[in-house]
């Protein structure tokens, strides 16, 4: 199947319309590993367009006996702890932080910056001494400060009224989830996710998808990872002509060589 | 190490922080996930209009979607901690739970049943709405009616009859008589109007 072709099925694909084996076949193609021509975001605007249409019937309740037998189940069966892997923890931990900092009170995170940056100081000292290892350092400290400035820029976004955050969606089998924070203007949005870690050979890169039907992903810089925590800034420029989604692409080091995401890994779709 | 320790608990600070609040609106679905039965009943009060009306339509028994509410209601008990908010709002999430289900039910029938069955499809009388309903409700009632309505007749009809009465493109075609290519680009050129009228739209 070919990216057309599956771009063709995407909309029945949203609506559960194929038969089994077209269906199977469809699903293949999206986690193949090639360069995708937006199978992915086809496929997202149109399950997102599907999950709207309940919308247009009415409710109809059901009759009583409905939640009694749901009562009668539910004591001897508790509900799945999926809490207990590491993504449910990370947001379990969320509410405290949350609570915490949405409540005014920071203090703990600026404390926290302020360790950062002391510590940042003395791991520049020690580089600054210390040859190889110090080059080493000073890159590893470089790409710490970045992310640290970032994650400053992101808080102080969310404190604006009106910003929102926007959850990202993996695609193609990709194992990870990234979130953004979002101006109100929508001209500023910055990503952050323990999903990307560096490697060698590769480099996640940035996209806007402007609105518009059949818009080109914009280039919008490289995410910069430090110690498995991720943080991306979406150029501004890359944002002026407004976003209809947001994603996140695996490329070669350096970034795409064809100036079109190489493999779709993370889309956010933001809608109007 | 420790060095960089600083940054790395201020980002991972961020990264919960984020979660929180992109998660907050959903909180009943998080409770339900840690065992709160009120919770689920709040959902169900809530959402379980939506799903009886999605099930109701497709399957077109009182009975047997009430078996698919109930059905529904067990799993977003039991699988309420793999909730996502990209998977749509919880009502939209418990409603596409609902019509999976429904549909589910609708392929174990024959063939020869849904052939009759889409030929004889026609979208019920609307019920009246409960008096409970929300005005946000209504408003998104008539925004999606109007989007459907937009739609040229037999592009609103095909994609009615994959969405509400959950059949394939080529059961609709079969039932219809029409090619199954143009079924396929009638659900394709419906869903992109639809897209653009809901999703870029959206208040």
């Amino acid at each position: 199947m070919t990216c057309a072709e599956f771009k063709e099925l995407a909309a029945a694909l949203a609506l559960d319309a194929l038969d089994p084996d077209e269906r199977a076949t469809a699903r293949a193609h999206l986690a193949e590993s090639i360069t995708h021509e937006g199978c992915a975001e086809t496929l997202a605007r149109a399950e997102a367009a599907a999950r709207l249409l309940s919308g247009a019937l009415i409710d109809t309740p059901p009759s009583d006996r409905v939640w009694r037998s749901i009562e009668a189940w539910i004591p001897a069966h508790a509900p799945r702890r999926r809490w207990a892997t590491a993504a449910g923890w990370a947001v379990a931990a969320a509410a405290s932080v949350a609570g915490v900092i949405l409540a005014g009170r920071g203090i703990r995170l600026r404390s926290e910056r302020d360790a950062a940056r002391a510590q940042t100081a003395a791991v520049e000292a020690r580089a600054a001494s210390s040859g190889d290892l110090a080059r080493q350092c000073a890159a590893q400290l470089e790409s710490a400060r970045k992310t640290s400035g970032l994650a400053r820029e992101a808080i102080a976004l969310l404190q604006q009224p009106g910003s929102r955050v926007v959850p990202f969606a993996p695609q193609g089998g990709f194992g990870g989830a990234a979130l953004a924070v979002l101006s109100p203007d929508r001209r500023r949005a910055i990503l952050l996710s323990t999903a990307l870690s560096p490697a060698a050979a590769r480099d996640y890169q940035l996209w806007v998808i402007p609105p518009g039907r059949g818009a080109t992903p914009v280039s919008a810089g490289l995410v910069e990872a430090a110690e498995g925590v991720a943080l991306g800034d979406f150029q501004p420029g890359a944002l002026a002509r407004g976003a209809f989604a947001l994603a996140v692409s695996a490329e070669p080091k350096g970034g795409s060589r064809t100036g079109a995401p190489t493999q779709v890994v993370l889309v956010a779709a933001l809608g109007g | 190490m420790a060095d960089r320790a600083g940054s790395f608990t201020l980002v991972h600070a961020l990264w919960f922080l984020l979660a929180a609040a992109a998660l907050g609106v959903e909180e009943v679905i998080a409770r339900i996930a840690r065992g709160d039965r009120a919770a689920l009943r709040s959902a169900y009060d809530a959402f379980g209009g939506r799903a009886m009306a999605i099930a109701l339509r497709i399957l077109g028994s009182v009975q047997e979607a009430e078996e698919v509410v109930q059905d529904t209601f067990i799993e977003i008990w039991r699988r309420a901690a793999e909730y996502r908010r990209e998977r749509g709002t919880p009502d939209a999430w418990i409603a596409t739970m609902a019509r999976s289900r429904a549909i589910d039910r609708l392929r174990e029938r024959t063939r020869a049943e849904n052939t009759l069955r889409t030929l004889a499809f026609e979208p019920p009388r609307d019920p009246e709405p409960p008096p409970s309903e929300s005005a946000a409700r209504r408003q998104e009632r008539s925004r999606v009616r109007a989007a459907l309505a937009a739609l040229p007749a037999e592009q609103r009809r095909t994609v009615e009859l994959a969405y509400f009465a959950g059949l394939t493109q080529s059961e609709i075609a079969r039932a219809t008589g029409e090619a199954l290519g143009t079924v396929k680009t009638r659900i394709r050129l419906g869903m992109e109007k639809l897209a653009d009228a809901l999703l870029e739209a959206r208040p």
